[in-house]
């Protein structure tokens, strides 16, 4: 499903949660990044019908969010950042019910939830009442609400938090799968999770900061990541000046991953930019913008 | 898509309905729910299965699930947002069914706790009382439980309720539990605001419904109306909030809930002002009556029910010194007079008859007339509307008040008694209702009886006449089985207080447990021969029921034999009175001792020395009984019944020497 956004805006009250934001997604996997209140629940919310826009347009699969919220609703799997469940019920009687509000057909409706189930290896936990389940089990089971109705459009926000890595790999998998035939949107502090998406955006401050590729992103670091070797003794100076991206100790020596555009030190050897240093460097470079146009 | 709609309906109504219900609180509040109406009622309110569903236990009910039927809806209501399940749910493909459902299941759960009261009212019995009950209470605790339900949904949906908003729903229904009592004196129309029916009870043991006219219907219709209001009320807050656009059908069904609510209110008011136009009329009458009527014979023709023809034959005695030529008699002026032998002009509720020929003084004459209409009065009484006298195709209730036979009375004595006469009253075509007088039914739909001073006639599918011993019993079926224990009560009471009244001539009593009492005289003085007791059903605390019913037998054997007896209330307590209480208190004594005279004084002696003043008149009785037995006693009240002008001028403290000398005359 294709979602167009354009000149997006939200205000709670005086406060100005994004600001003006366009996006086009055309399909597939797509990642939304950005630091804690940057927006990004804020627009998933928007385009899960959840909120409405103050101004601006949004449009997913041609249905426009504020008049045609059902038809949008009814292609929809959501798993909202903060959640629960009616403690009482046992799981699959749980996703039950939500097959039946979600429109699964009768017949299909048994073989569906234990389709999702088992896509979040969570079968065996079936019949057990939702009050019991741990953090991550309560977090795939979000997940397998979601997956219900086979939807076209899912949108995820941090789905992978608290998961453990074993379950946050079957996870991210499993949403590689999915982008083959529906659209994923997803939203995460982990960038690690979106090497896989076809597509990224950065929200910052309620801006777009960057929309691209996740090697476009990586590339936004280029010809500024340096690898540092330094005794300790110099090491807070070093890092007084440098955004430090990943630092290691090795007999008296810290060895640091270091983000500056001219190179720091003598002996500072250029590096290949990973995602994360991408992404580091656009906030950064956002920041400092930013206190310039102030200044 | 509308059977996916309703199968959405439906899983959200059984959901809801289980967490509602699973929950460990729900069987302990039926529990306590149970034992607050065993503790309540059982062997406490003896009325029968119906009028419990209709009065006490209903209204405890109805009022009670208002109460929790609105924590209830804030449990539901609250529930998604509590486990932080609706940012989930609200991004679901559904609509005002999950909620339509919700609101299904707290009414369903609400209207499971009808199941105690009707177990009570079933255990209470009779069985055909609970039947003819059930459905009348299930459809009116139903629609209370509706409409409250809707409301708080309506209001709780609206605004997020934090425990603030629980305490003002509390305090709201609060209000509306005392505030329309308590308004109702000074405006009872606003008994229509008593949505949970406190103190607005539709219901007569005797006619059922049937005093109340349409008022129920009104009542009830304002309430579907409001109902069907918050209803489409709760539609438009979701059609808004999840769709943001209002919904037609529930701006259709807003429209149409206030035609009806607006028709039901307006016409329930309109009852109000129609039965308080009726009880304006101010009778005055600016001139002496100078007749009397000593004989009736009333014909009542119910060949068409609605429209009873009358045909009264009145025995005139002329009370004036002068020939009498033209008198006036008071006649309801619903009736319309169609024949007389005498010119007769009808003025509002006086009657003006013109004889033909002059009456001398002392002489007597007889007038015949006949008139028909529609009766129909209504009154306000607890804030209600409720028709006192009527004549129904489905029930009969007269009272002399109404003045549905002419009635010789002037201004000052409008009240609900004439002048002592002999009285027939046949009934002609009787649709098939059991009847029933205050005076002894002679043959079938027939009553006379001499020193007639009112007369009350009732009519209903459900009243009951049996004869037990000497007592006429007459009473509602539902009320039969306690009806008889009363019959009993009075037949022994009766027994032992009529040798002290040798002179009274009684011939029976008639007992009237009917439990309606508008209309109805203060006093209810006897005919010749038969004391008549109207009273309501009675729960049985033995002390005070048994000198209840002395001091009633008393006072109306003290009438027969031609004593005087007033209402001592508002007007200085005179030796005749005392004289009267003496002999209540003597009789009571007799009763409890099986007239032992010793033992009658040793309880006389342990009541005195309980710290009670000393009651001389009634230990001058006592000594008296100890000599002279009941014989001598029976002179006392007669003496005491011949000079009552004495005993009214008598000081208190000679009262006991009064009674001693009266007691040592013989
Ligand atoms: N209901 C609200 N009322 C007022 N301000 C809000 C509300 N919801 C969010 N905000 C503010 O809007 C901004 C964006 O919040 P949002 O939740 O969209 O951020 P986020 O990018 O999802 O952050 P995180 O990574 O912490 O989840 C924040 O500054 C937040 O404080
Ligand atoms: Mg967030």
């Amino acid at each position: 499903m294709e979602i167009i956004v354009e000149n997006l805006t939200k205000d709670y009250g005086q406060f100005r949660a994004l600001d003006h934001i366009s996006l086009h997604i055309t399909g597939g996997m797509f990642g939304l990044l950005g630091p804690n209140g940057a927006g990004k629940t804020t627009l998933m919310r928007i385009l899960a019908t959840l909120l409405l826009p103050t101004s601006g347009r949004v449009e997913i699969g041609g249905f426009d969010v504020l008049r045609q919220g059902s038809s949008i609703r009814q292609r929809l799997g959501y798993l909202p950042q903060e959640f629960g469940f009616y403690p009482g019920l046992k799981a699959f009687e749980l996703l039950e019910y939500i097959a039946i509000l979600k429109n699964v057909p009768p017949k299909q409706r048994k073989a569906q939830v234990e389709a999702v189930l088992a896509e979040v290896n969570l079968l065996e936990q079936a019949q057990r009442k939702v009050g019991t389940f741990s953090g991550g089990m309560r977090q795939r089971l979000g997940i397998a609400q979601a997956l219900l109705g086979n939807p076209e459009l899912l949108i995820v926000d941090e789905p992978t938090a608290g998961l453990d890595p074993e379950e946050r790999i079957r996870f991210r998998n499993l949403l590689v799968g999915l982008s083959k035939r529906s659209t994923v949107l997803l939203s995460t502090h982990i960038v690690a999770d979106v090497e896989f998406c076809n597509g990224l955006a950065v929200l910052e401050q309620g801006k777009v900061v960057f929309i691209g590729s996740p090697s476009e992103l990586a590339n936004r670091a280029r010809h500024a990541v340096w690898q540092v070797k330094v005794p300790m003794e110099q090491w807070s100076e070093v890092e007084r000046r440098y955004t430090v991206l990943a630092t290691q100790m090795t007999n008296g020596m810290v060895q640091a991953r270091l983000l500056a555009s001219d190179r720091p030190l003598a002996d500072a050897q250029p590096l290949s930019p990973r995602l994360e240093d991408g992404y580091v460097a656009v906030i950064q470079n956002h920041q400092k913008q930013r206190e310039e146009s102030y200044a | 898509m509308l059977k996916a709609m309703f199968s959405r309906f439906l899983v959200s109504f059984r959901t809801e309905l289980r967490l509602l219900t699973l929950n460990w609180l729900y069987p302990l509040l039926h529990v306590l729910w149970g034992a607050l109406f065993f503790q309540l009622f059982i062997g406490k309110d003896n009325r029968s299965a119906q009028a419990l569903l209709e009065t006490t236990v209903g209204r405890l009910t109805i009022g009670l699930i208002s109460l929790i039927g609105l924590f209830m809806a804030g449990v539901s209501i609250s529930r998604s947002k509590r486990f932080q399940f609706q940012e989930i749910e609200e991004t679901y493909p559904t609509g005002f069914e999950v909620i339509g459902g919700r609101w299904m299941a707290v009414f369903v759960t609400l209207i499971l706790f009808l199941i105690e009261p009707l177990v009570i009212a079933a255990y209470q019995g009779p069985l055909t009382s609970w039947v003819e009950g059930v459905s009348v209470f299930l459809f009116d605790a139903g629609l209370t439980i509706a409409f409250v339900n809707a409301l708080a949904w309506m209001l709780l949906l609206r605004r997020n309720i934090d425990r603030w908003g629980y305490l003002i729903l509390a305090a709201v229904w609060l209000a509306f539990l005392l505030g329309p009592s308590m308004l109702s004196s000074h405006f009872p129309p606003a008994s229509l605001l008593n949505f949970m029916r406190q103190g607005v009870s539709f219901y007569s043991d005797v006619w059922g419904r049937l005093i109340y006219g349409t008022q129920p219907i009104w009542f009830n219709l304002f309430y579907f109306g409001l109902f069907l209001f918050c209803l489409a009320g709760m539609m438009q807050i979701v059609s808004v909030r999840r769709f943001h656009s209002t919904s037609k059908i529930a701006i259709g069904l807003i429209v149409i809930a206030s035609i009806l609510a607006g028709w039901g209110g307006t016409r329930y008011v309109g009852g109000f002002q129609k039965a308080s136009f009726q009880n304006r009329n101010e009778l005055t009458l600016n001139e002496p009556v100078h007749v009397r009527i000593t004989g009736y014979q009333v014909v009542m023709d119910l060949a068409n029910p609605r429209i009873p023809h009358f045909h009264v034959v009145l025995e005139v005695l002329n009370l004036w010194e002068n020939n009498l030529e033209q008198f006036t008699l008071r006649l309801n002026p619903v009736f319309s007079v169609t024949r007389s032998n005498v010119e007769v002009k009808h003025d509002g509720d006086w009657i003006d008859l013109h004889l033909s020929r002059p009456l001398a003084p002392g002489e007597s004459t007889l007038v015949i007339l006949e008139y028909e209409g529609a009766l129909r009065v209504e009154n306000i009484s607890d804030g209600v509307v409720e028709t006192t006298d009527f004549i129904d195709p489905q029930g009969i209730r007269l009272t002399t008040g109404v003045a549905w036979y002419p009635l010789a009375v002037s201004n000052g004595q409008l009240a609900d008694h004439h002048e002592p006469a002999r009285f027939s009253l046949h009934i002609e075509n009787n649709p098939g209702l059991p009847v029933a007088a205050n005076i002894p039914a002679v043959g079938e739909n027939h009553f006379a009886a001499e020193q007639v001073s009112w007369v009350f006639l009732v009519a209903s599918p459900r009243l009951v006449v049996e004869q037990i011993d000497d007592v006429t019993l007459i009473t509602a079926s539902a009320d039969l089985q306690p009806g008889r224990e009363m019959a009993v009560d009075y037949s022994r009471a009766l027994r032992a207080i009529v040798p002290f009244f040798p002179n009274a001539n009684v011939k029976g009593l008639i007992l009237m447990v009917l439990g309606e009492e508008g209309g109805l005289p203060a006093y209810t003085p006897p005919a010749e021969g038969y004391p008549v007791i109207v009273t309501q059903r009675y729960v049985k605390t033995p002390n005070t029921w048994q000198s209840f019913i002395t001091r009633t037998i008393a006072s109306d054997l003290w009438f027969m034999i031609g004593g005087r007896l007033e209402d001592t209330y508002n007007r200085p307590v005179t030796s005749l009175d005392q004289a009267f209480e003496a002999v209540v208190g003597f009789l009571n004594l007799y009763r409890t001792e099986q007239g032992n005279a010793e033992k009658m004084l040793t309880r006389f002696q342990n009541i005195n020395e309980s710290g009670m003043v000393v009651n001389e008149n009634l230990q001058a009785l006592l000594e008296i009984y100890q000599q002279g037995g009941e014989p001598a006693i029976a002179t006392i009240v007669w003496e005491m019944t011949r000079k009552s002008a004495e005993l009214e001028e008598l000081p208190y403290d000679a009262l006991p020497a009064w009674i001693r000398s009266i007691g040592t005359i013989r």
